[in-house]
Order: C-alpha cells, then structure tokens, then sequence
C-alpha cells in the first residue's frame, strides 16, 4: 500500500502510464499475497512440528513466560509431576524444593537476563504428590518475532533411576574395596604358604627329575609297542574287532570292514549285528568266559553274517584286555575267514569219500600195508585173499600170502618200493590165500602214505582163469603146430610124390612116343616103296597124333612146375616183358599185320620166370585167336584206379590184354580157366587148354586173380590183379 | 680104321636103336659100346679084373648118358666118371627126355660137358644126335692126356 501511495504522490502520470503502473502495482500485490500465504503455511507447519515435538516428547516441558508465569507443560510433565496445563498456566509452579532453590536460582538469573542457555543441570523438583525425583534440566531463553525476550523453555529428565543407580553402584564399590582388603589379606596369607610349598615342591621335583627318565623310556618303548599295535592290526589280513566290556564295539580293522562291511564308523559303540541265530549259543558261551573269566578262546569255528547278507565262515580268538591300572577294560577279537579253507575241506571229503567208494568198488584187489603187515583191504582183496571181510585183513603179515621160496627175493623187491620210491610193475605172482589154496595173481606195487607214514599199495588181480585160458591156448597151439608138422610132413610127402611122378611123365610117357614118332619115320623112310598112299596117311596121322600128346605133356609139366616151383619177388617190368614177347610172336608170323600197345612202364612185384609165362600165354593166346583177323589189335595196359577184386579185398591195380579176335561166348567163361577146356576146335586154334590154367595159377600164387570178358567175333579182354 | 669108341648109356631098347641109326645115317660109322644100365656103364669104364690077354679095355671117346636109368641113375655114373682120375677129362654129353631144372643144374654141376634133350619129333632127334656125333667126334679136340693114353 505505502508504495503504491509514494508512487502517486511523486510521479505526475498520465492514464496509461497509470494504468500500466496500476497493473503492475497489483501483479506486485499478487505476488506478495502469495508470499505470505506461503510464510504462514510454513509458520503454521513449523508450530505443529513443535507442538507435536512438545506433546511428544518423552522429557517434561515447560514455557515460561518472561515473569515466571507458566504457559505451557507438556503431557509427559502432567505424567512425571502430576500437574495438569489448567492447574497451572499463568502460575508459578510450586515445585521447587528449597535445598535445590538458590543454586536453582542462579541458573535462571543467568537465563533471564543473558540469554545464557542451562543443559545438563542436575537438580531436583517435587511432584504433585510430595516426592522429590532428581532431574537433569536443560533450558532456553526465547524471543518474540521483533527480537523481544518472550520466555524461556525448560526441559526436564527424570532421572531419579539413574541416580539411584548411581547409588547403588557407589555402595557397591565401596563394599567391592571392602571385600579386595579382606582378600588381600587373605592372599598374603596364601603366599605365605604358598611358598612354604615351593620349597617342598622343588624337594620333590629332585625325585620327579630323577624318575622321569625312566618314565620316558617307558614311554618311548609304549609309543614303540603302540605302533606296533596299530600297524599289527593294520596290516593283519584276519578281521580285528575290540569291544568294550559291555560288547560294544570300540575299533575294527581295515581287514574287518573288507571282510565284512561294516566300517568303524558305523559300529562304534554298538553291538555288531553279524552273530547268526544258529551261531548265538556257542558265541556266547565263549564271550562269557572270555569276558567274565577272562580265559581266552581261540580257534573257535563259527559263522557270521556280512552287511550284504552273505554267510562267511570264521575261526575265532578272543582275548580280554586291562586297562593300565589292571582292570578288565574289553575284549580283542580276531576273526579269520576260512570260508575257502571250508569248501577245500567239505571238497576233501567229498573226494575222500569218493575214493573210498572207488576203491570199495574195485574189483582188483587193493591192499595198502605198512611195516610188512596189512592196514587197509578193501572187499575184493578180502575176496581174493580168501578172508571173511576186510576186516580179518587187517594186521596180518604180508609175507603169509607169499610162497614160501618166494618170500626172500618179494621181500628184497618191497624194501626197494619203500627206500627207492620204485614201483614194482604188473607182475604174475603165485600167491597164498588164508585158507592156503594157491593161486596165481598179477601184482603191481606202489609207495603209498597211507594216515601220513610211508606205506605200499599192493594192487591184484585174479588170473587163475587166465592162466588157464593161456594154457589152454598153449596146448592148442602145440598141438595145432604138431598138426602144422605132420600135415607138412604129408605135403612134403606128397610133394615129393607129384615131383617123382611128374618126373617119370617126363622121361617114362615122352619115351614111348619118341618111339611111336621115330618107328613111324623109319618105316616111311625104309620101307616107302611097300605102303600106299593110305598107309603112309595112316603113318602120318600115327606121328601127328605122338607130338600132339608130347605137347600135352610138356604143358601138363609146365603146369605141375608153376605150382611146385619156389616163389621169388623181385620188380618185374611188365611193359618191357610184354614188348619182347610181341617182338617174338611178330617175328614167328611176319606176314601178320598187328599193332600192339602196350602201356609203358607197368611194374609189379612178383616172380619174374612166372609172370613171364603168365605174359606169353595171354599175349600167345590174344596172337593165337587174332590169327584171322586182317589187322590184328591187341593192347596190353594198366586200369587207372584200383579196384577190389571181391568185397572187402584189398584195392588193386587191374591189367588187362584186349584183342580184336574171335572172342568167346561168356556163357562158358567159366570154362575158360580150366585145364584142357578149351571154347574152339582144335583144328580152327590149336592148344591143349592148358595155358590159361596155368595162368590162372600163377596169379593165385601172387595173390592175383583173372577173369575174362568177351563175345563171340567181336574179341576179348583178360583182367587180371597181382 | 676109325677106334675112337662111342659108349652109350641107355636103358630103352627103342630109343637105344633109333639113337644108332640116327648115328649111322649121320654117316658115324664108330664103334658105338651100349651100357643098358649105370651099373654096366661102369662095369666098362672101371673094369675089376684085367681083360683076357692083358689088353686094356678101351676107353671111349665120348659118353653119351641117359639119366634115368636102372640101377645106378645117370647122375651118379657122371659123379663117378669125374672122381676118377682115369676118366675124369672123358666128355660126357647128357642125352635125356628131362627137362628139369634141378637135373639141368646137377648135370653141369657134376661135370658135364653138354646137356641134350631128346625131342619126340623123330627128325628133330635124329638131327640132335647127328650133330652131337659130329661135334664131338670130328670138331671137337679131346683132351691131350686122354689121348695119349690110348696111343
């Protein structure tokens, strides 16, 4: 408003100018309007923060005006004093004891009059109710909006617990002093006789010195010992367990937990669950002695479950333990797997028995004896030795079943089994039943243990029947080579026979003929003039006739020589044999046409002088019958596989001589083998029929055979095998 | 004229004529001394007592021996005519219808100077016997003391 007026009054305007300023003049008010509406907004705020503040707080206030006139307490004053703002604005507050008045006094002069600002003044004030609470007063003068002194603001603390704490702790620490001189004195005291024990305890500790060498040494030799302990359980392949006295367990070995699963960890201080019912009874009467009488147990067969579940057989030692003052303190356990060396044994028997049965069953005599007299028989040998059962065996001496001028040479025999370790072999024995009858038995004998000493195992066999089948065999066979010599005798005879007689059918039939030949040609040489042309056809036919039977004759020796003449075996070179005789029937007929073939290179084993016939009979024979062939063909070879001649003979190469001639009908092959057959006329081929049986023959001898095949015209093939 | 004296030894009768006959019309006019058994051929070779006149029987040129024979056997008069010294060079061809190995062998084995077979084919003997005689006979040289002791 003020400049607003100045402005005016000053300054001669015109309208515009005026309103212009006028314009601005109420832009300006605007402008402070909103100021102080905002200054009060704050002043209102700021009243209501110290109203709160005061109302608030959990100190007593008070506002005093500048004469001492009470404007204000706040609510926690009415709750500590007792006075409420209506009893008490505008009046003094009748508080203030007089003790605490002039000290009290002098901090509000100080107040009043400069402005001094009073904290942590500690005094004390009445309540409504008469008791006085010591407080701690802190107070401010204040000032109107001009500057002006207003009043002062007075804060009062309870601290009447604080003080009386302090109390408190002030009496305490004088009866703490109290108490510290008593036990002074009485430490002095201790002292005293603490000292007097110094000086006895330094006596003392001369002995100590001296006793603790040795007690180191024990030590050392205890740590040494313990180790041992410990690497002892360590390395033990045998399962450790300790227990306690009451069964709980209070270690297991390494080997234990492998063995049976439970690591320490998991049984320490229990009872190991591992005892199988069937096993309890016995497992407890050994722990009772172990434990109660402390005797120790060992080798103690059991069996005990594993964690997984599996059965394993154990042998057991179990002893009681001390502690260091001799006290029974707990039992050590070793437990060792013998599941293996169970199954050996369960297989030991199993094998034993077999053996047993075995030997129960033999049907050989089985003896074992021991220092010359029998230990062990089984039934056969009770058989055999004539006893009643095995039994009666048992005990007798050795040398009773042998003869008696056997016995030296059996006994120095046996002694050898036992100091050499050498077996007798299978030997035939005669031997002495019980009952005396003798009997002849194979005997082997062997070094034998027998319930851990040395012994021998006899074993025997029966052979009487043997014997007797061998001698049996003996006399047949003697009597069999008596038959051989006499029946050789007779051939030998009968031999010597045949030869004398094809001897005499050499000299005595050819010599008649000769004569018959010879007279006829002297009569047609003499005596010509006086015989006809018939007579000398008759003479002629006389001669033809005595050669044709010398020819038989000669045939018929050739045949007896084949059959009486000895056998040699040498390599014959069939091929070149057959090509020499070709050469000859060739040569004897040069006119013929005739191819031969003959396979090189054909060799046997066999008499050369017989395959030889054997070649130029069947070569003269195949020449013979292809005499009215224009080309004669004859082949003389080897088939290529062997074959067996009959079932089940020997597989053998098989010759043949093939011709183109006049054949045979093999309806009469039969024939053709035997002596003087013959399957043509003699006056188409000549021949006595007696060729092809000594062919025959021959190949017998040799092991050989022949057949023929062939057909009438059309030629024919001879096999034959060596 | 001709002395050199054939003896042979042979026991058939028919075999002895044709032999002789074959001999002279091989044109061998010898004296030809038969023996119709081994016996006798000894008997002429070995003679135990002395000749009428103290002459020497003469000893033939050649023996033609049969083996077969009566008595005393071909093989064992050769045996004998080689153990003695008066004879033991004497040629001895073995005529005989054997053909058999084992006398083959013994013959030659006994010393004998040829072995023949008879044939039954009467010119096949007739031949045989004819070259025999000449063989021995004319071709063949006898052996020098033999003949000194008949001059």
């Amino acid at each position: 408003m003020d400049h607003r007026e100045q402005k005016k009054e000053d300054l001669p305007e015109s309208l515009e100018q005026m309103t212009l300023r006028i314009a601005g003049l109420e832009q300006a008010n605007g402008q402070w309007a909103t100021r102080y509406r905002v200054l009060y907004e704050e002043a209102k705020r700021a009243e209501e923060i110290h109203a709160s503040l005061l109302n608030s707080s959990a100190d007593a206030i008070v506002v005093y005006d500048m004469q001492g006139g009470t404007k204000y307490v706040s609510p926690s004053f009415t709750e500590v004093f007792g006075w409420t703002l209506e009893e008490v604005e505008g009046k003094s507050l009748p508080y203030l004891p007089d003790s605490e008045r002039a000290a009290t006094m002098e901090v509000i002069e100080g107040l009043l009059s400069e402005g001094k600002s009073v904290r942590g003044f500690e005094t004390k004030r009445f309540t409504r109710g008469g008791s006085a609470i010591d407080v701690n007063l802190s107070a401010s003068r204040f000032h109107d909006h001009e500057g002006t002194p207003a009043g002062l603001l007075v804060i009062l603390r309870d601290i009447t617990g604080r003080k009386r704490a302090e109390a408190a702790l002030r009496q305490a620490h004088s009866e703490l002093e109290k108490r510290v001189e008593e036990r002074t004195a009485e430490l002095s005291e201790a002292n005293a006789k603490l000292r007097e024990e110094i000086a006895e305890r330094s006596r003392a500790e001369e002995a100590l010195r001296q006793s603790e060498e040795k007690y180191r040494y024990l030590y050392d030799e205890s740590v040494k010992a313990q180790e041992i302990y410990r690497s002892l359980l360590k390395s033990s392949a045998d399962a450790i367990v300790t227990y306690d006295m009451e069964g709980r367990a209070t270690y297991v070995s390494d080997s234990f937990t492998q063995m049976f699963g439970w690591t320490l960890d998991e049984v320490k201080g229990k009872r190991i669950p591992f005892v199988p019912e069937s096993e309890m009874e016995a497992t407890m009467g050994l722990v009772r002695g172990v434990v109660q009488d402390g005797i120790p147990g060992r080798g103690f067969e059991s069996k005990r479950w594993t964690k997984d579940g599996r059965i394993v057989d154990v042998s057991i030692s179990a002893s009681r333990f001390n502690d260091h003052a001799g006290k029974p303190a707990g039992t050590l356990v070793i437990l060792c797997d013998i599941t293996e060396r169970k199954l050996a044994q369960k297989a030991l028997l199993e094998s034993e028995e077999r053996y047993r049965r075995l030997v129960e069953q033999l049907p050989d005599a089985t003896t074992v004896h021991q220092n010359g007299r029998v230990v062990f028989a089984n039934p056969a040998a009770a058989g055999l030795l004539g006893a009643r059962s095995t039994e009666e065996l048992v005990g007798v001496a050795v040398m009773d079943f042998i003869l008696p001028q056997d016995q030296e040479r059996t006994g120095r025999q046996l002694d050898r089994v036992v100091r050499e370790g050498r077996v007798i072999p299978l030997t035939e024995q005669e031997i002495m039943r019980l009952d005396g009858q003798t009997m002849f038995a194979e005997i082997s004998t062997i070094p034998f243990a027998f319930e851990g000493s040395p012994a021998l195992l006899t074993v025997a066999r029966d052979v009487t029947k043997r014997k007797q089948a061998e001698a049996e065999i003996l006399r047949l066979n003697e009597e069999l080579e008596q038959r051989v010599l006499e029946r050789t005798a007779q051939l030998a005879a009968a031999n010597r026979e045949l030869e004398a007689f094809a001897y005499s059918v050499s000299h005595d039939l050819r010599a008649p003929l000769r004569s018959i030949d010879g007279f006829s040609q002297v009569l047609l040489e003499d005596y010509r003039d006086r015989l006809d042309a018939e007579g000398q056809d008759y003479l002629d036919r006389v001669r033809a006739a005595s050669q044709r039977m010398a020819q038989l004759i000669d045939d018929l020796l050739k045949l007896s020589r084949v059959t009486r003449s000895e056998m040699r075996s040498e390599v014959v070179d069939l091929s070149a044999m057959a090509g020499n005789v070709a050469r000859d029937l060739q040569k004897g007929e040069p006119r013929r046409q005739a191819t031969f073939v003959i396979q090189p290179d054909m060799t046997v084993q066999g008499d050369s002088r017989l395959l030889q016939v054997v070649v130029e009979n069947l070569l003269g024979n195949s020449w013979k019958f292809t005499a009215k062939r224009e080309q004669t063909h004859i082949e003389f070879g080897q088939l290529p596989q062997p074959v067996a001649a009959l079932d089940g003979q020997k597989k053998k190469f098989v010759y043949f001589i093939r011709d183109n001639g006049a054949g045979f009908d093999m309806t009469y092959s039969d024939k053709l083998f035997g002596a003087f057959q013959r399957l043509h006329a003699a006056h188409e081929f000549p021949g006595t029929g007696i060729g092809l049986a000594t062919v025959q023959r021959i190949l017998h001898r040799h092991c050989g055979s022949i057949w023929a095949e062939g057909a009438v015209d059309l030629g024919a093939t001879f096999y034959f095998t060596l | 004229m001709n002395h050199k004296i054939i003896l042979l030894v042979e026991d058939n009768p028919d075999d002895e004529a044709l032999t002789i006959r074959s001999l002279r019309k091989g044109n061998i006019a010898n004296e030809v001394v038969v023996a119709r058994d081994g016996a006798e051929a000894l008997k002429y070779l070995f003679p135990e007592e002395p000749l009428p006149g103290g002459q020497n029987q003469a000893m033939p040129e050649l023996v033609l021996l049969d083996l077969k024979l009566p008595k005393v056997n071909g093989l064992e008069v050769l045996k004998l005519i080689r153990a003695d010294d008066r004879t033991r060079l004497l040629p001895v061809v073995v005529l005989t219808s054997s053909d058999e190995e084992p006398d083959l062998i013994e013959s030659y084995k006994l010393g004998a100077n040829s072995y023949v077979r008879k044939p039954v084919e009467f010119h096949e003997f007739a031949d045989a016997v004819r070259q025999v005689g000449l063989y021995w006979l004319v071709l063949n040289q006898p052996p020098p003391l033999f003949r000194n002791e008949h001059e």
